[in-house]
């Protein structure tokens, strides 16, 4: 569904003999906006070719897309039930198992399989759409002889059975057929709930339909046997929906009288119907929908949308392009960044550490030991500078003094010989000498005292020893 | 090969060389990162050093910024701060320092000196002026003759001089 991406506007274009029918749909926040082109019976005149050309402009610009649908009588859909609960591999049985039902070989037809997905047992099933290529290739060859060139071919009871169940909502076990009376055909698509079942046309157009009574007789007996082949249809309530431009005839009366008698049945007929079928074209190539499908794939794809995958293909290079420039770019910038953030760092040990150490030989990742080893060795011949600037011995030395004096302690001994301490001397008493610890202390000092009993001088002799970490702080 | 074709293969190269590039960036960052961390580390550590060696520069500094280079005479201060007493000077060690500096220790011996007037000696010695001072490196003080407040003292001074012309 690249195509509904793509835009959002669609022209759904319900074509049959004589009868022109376009509708505008355009996807708003509000949802979707529909609006009739135009809604023509007869040949085409100049007011349908000037509108037609209008549409067709708008889709050649890339504005818009442009749908049409094969009808039932020339496309058929199958329910394909395959033994298989991988989806992958079911998609590589599904053709040959279509194939088993076709009345043509598969070869010579376009087909889709929609809805893929598992039942309830478990295996997966597929719908089969098919029709004939050269059907196909007429269909849209009478759509350009009208000057329709579609974007989107799609099926036709498909298109009717999503926008009947998108506009009235499905009730739970009822069957629904949606029938819709066009100016060559009928077309009855039937259903249970959301569940898609089968597409039948009928060949009479709704102008024999009101003219023949004949042709009603038919019609209801035809649809009596379509709606046998429901599987329940005798036991649930059936609803039938009529749409299509012969759905507000004077037929319809006639119709549901004939079709009365099947059982539970009821009648109702969808908004517009005369535009049903060209909204519901123009509303699928907006909307995603699990039974989407184009025959205008592959050899048939619209020249514009093979155009358009080109471009996408060329835009997805560029940004391919672009995103590997900007990456490359990205990354050799950061690695430049981490190399160069990396340089100046080493650039500045190095030269800092060629500044302390007086060297420019320093090998790589030794600059701390080669600094450290320099300062070591300058260091005999800087520290006596820094001494010089610290506090002088001389303070603590008049600490210890003026203490001594004023506590009437005698000092016999006091040395002061690299930050080892030792004071002997003799105390009045047994406390007193404690005092001259003070000061050792504060200058950093580890202070022990040894006292001795007193003597016949009747003085307590002490001696304090101190000793500092070199360097610690002097008084 | 049509251009197209090749616009289409380019984009791919390029992508690819983008994605390769991309990614050997990323992981070269962690060992990136953590050599910018590690010489970060280092080069905080140089300036600790650094701090200590610009302390070392600031007071060689401060010696140079004085007028005179060489200290005041020990014999003068000694003989100005205790007229008449009989001191013992010995040079100890003469030793060269950095940026043409010489550390001069003379070990000076006071027979018989006061404690009390010791402190007085020393904050003498060490008046700097427009000179280097002399500092206190060792002491050693013992009493004498059994008479409390008086001993030998051992000193160790030692200063900082510069002759003239040394760098």
């Amino acid at each position: 569904m690249f195509e509904a991406r793509q835009c959002s506007i669609s022209y759904g274009v319900d074509a049959a003999r004589n009868r022109l029918v376009v509708v505008r749909s355009e996807r708003t926040r509000r949802g979707l906006k529909e609006e009739a082109v135009l809604d023509h019976a007869g040949p085409p005149d100049a007011s349908t070719t000037a509108i037609l050309a209008r549409v067709r402009a708008e889709a050649e610009a890339g504005h818009a897309l442009v749908s049409a649908c094969m009808p039932v009588h020339e496309s058929l859909t199958r329910w394909i039930q395959t033994p298989l609960s991988s989806v992958t591999k079911a998609r590589k049985v599904l053709p040959s198992m279509l194939d088993i039902q076709l009345p043509f070989p598969i070869e010579a037809c376009r087909c889709e399989f929609v809805g893929v997905g598992r039942n309830s047992a478990g295996s997966v099933d597929a719908l089969g759409v098919a029709a004939r290529t050269e059907d196909v290739e007429q269909r849209l060859a009478a759509l350009e002889d009208m000057g329709v060139s579609p974007d989107r071919l799609d099926h036709e009871g498909l298109a009717l059975w999503s926008q009947s169940t998108e506009e009235i909502p499905p009730e739970r076990d009822t069957v629904r057929i949606v029938a819709c009376l066009g100016t060559e055909h009928a077309a009855l698509v039937t259903g249970r709930g959301l569940d898609y079942a089968s597409s039948h046309a009928i060949r009479m157009g709704w102008a024999e339909l009101e003219a023949d009574p004949d042709r009603i007789r038919q019609f209801a007996q035809r649809a009596r046997q379509v709606l046998l082949s429901q599987p329940a249809a005798n036991s649930q309530p059936v609803l039938w929906l009529w749409t299509g431009p012969g759905a507000t005839s004077t037929a319809i009366a006639a119709l549901q009288t004939a079709l009365g008698g099947t059982g539970s049945i009821r009648f109702a007929t969808h908004d517009r119907p005369s535009l049903f079928l060209a909204r519901a074209l123009a509303a699928r190539s907006l909307r995603s929908t699990p039974l989407s499908c184009n025959f205008r794939s592959g050899a048939l794809a619209h020249p514009r949308a093979a155009l358009w995958q080109e471009r996408q293909v060329s835009l997805a290079a560029t940004t391919c392009l672009v995103a590997g420039l900007l990456l490359c770019g990205m990354g050799l910038t950061w690695r430049a960044f981490l190399e160069q953030r990396r340089g100046l760092l080493q650039e500045s040990i190095s030269s800092l550490a060629s500044k302390l150490a007086r060297t420019s030989r320093i090998p790589k990742g030794q600059e701390i030991l080669t600094v450290q080893r320099a300062i070591e060795q300058r260091a005999p011949t800087l520290t006596p500078f820094l001494q010089n600037v610290e506090p002088p011995l001389t303070s603590l030395l008049s600490d210890i003094l003026k203490i001594a004096r004023d506590t009437g302690m005698d000092i016999e001994a006091l040395s002061l010989i690299d930050d080892v301490a030792t004071l002997r001397g003799s105390s009045p008493d047994w406390d007193r000498c404690a005092g001259l610890a003070a000061p050792l202390r504060n200058a950093g000092f580890i202070v022990s005292i040894e006292r001795q009993d007193a003597l016949e001088d009747e003085r307590v002799h002490f001696t304090i020893k101190g000793a500092r970490s070199a360097g610690g702080p002097s008084s | 090969m049509t251009r197209r074709s090749m616009f289409l293969m380019a984009s791919a190269a390029m992508f690819a060389a983008g994605i390769l590039i991309t990614v050997q960036a990323l992981r070269l960052t962690p060992e990136s990162a953590r050599q910018i961390r590690s010489r970060i580390d280092t080069l905080e550590k140089l300036r600790v050093l650094q701090a200590g060696c610009d302390r070392e520069t600031a007071a060689i500094e401060l010696y140079e910024k004085l007028p005179q280079h060489t200290p005041a005479p020990l014999d003068n201060l000694l003989r100005s701060a205790f007229p008449g007493i009989e001191t013992q000077q010995r040079l100890r060690e003469s030793r060269p320092l950095a940026e043409g500096w010489t550390l001069r220790s003379v070990e000076v011996t006071i027979d018989r000196i006061r404690l009390a007037d010791l402190s007085r000696l020393l904050d003498r010695v060490s008046e700097s002026g427009n000179r280097p001072p002399w500092r206190l490196a060792e002491l050693n003080i013992s009493a004498q003759d059994q008479v409390p407040g008086f001993g030998r003292a051992t000193l160790v001074l030692e200063a900082l001089e510069k002759k003239s012309g040394s760098r």
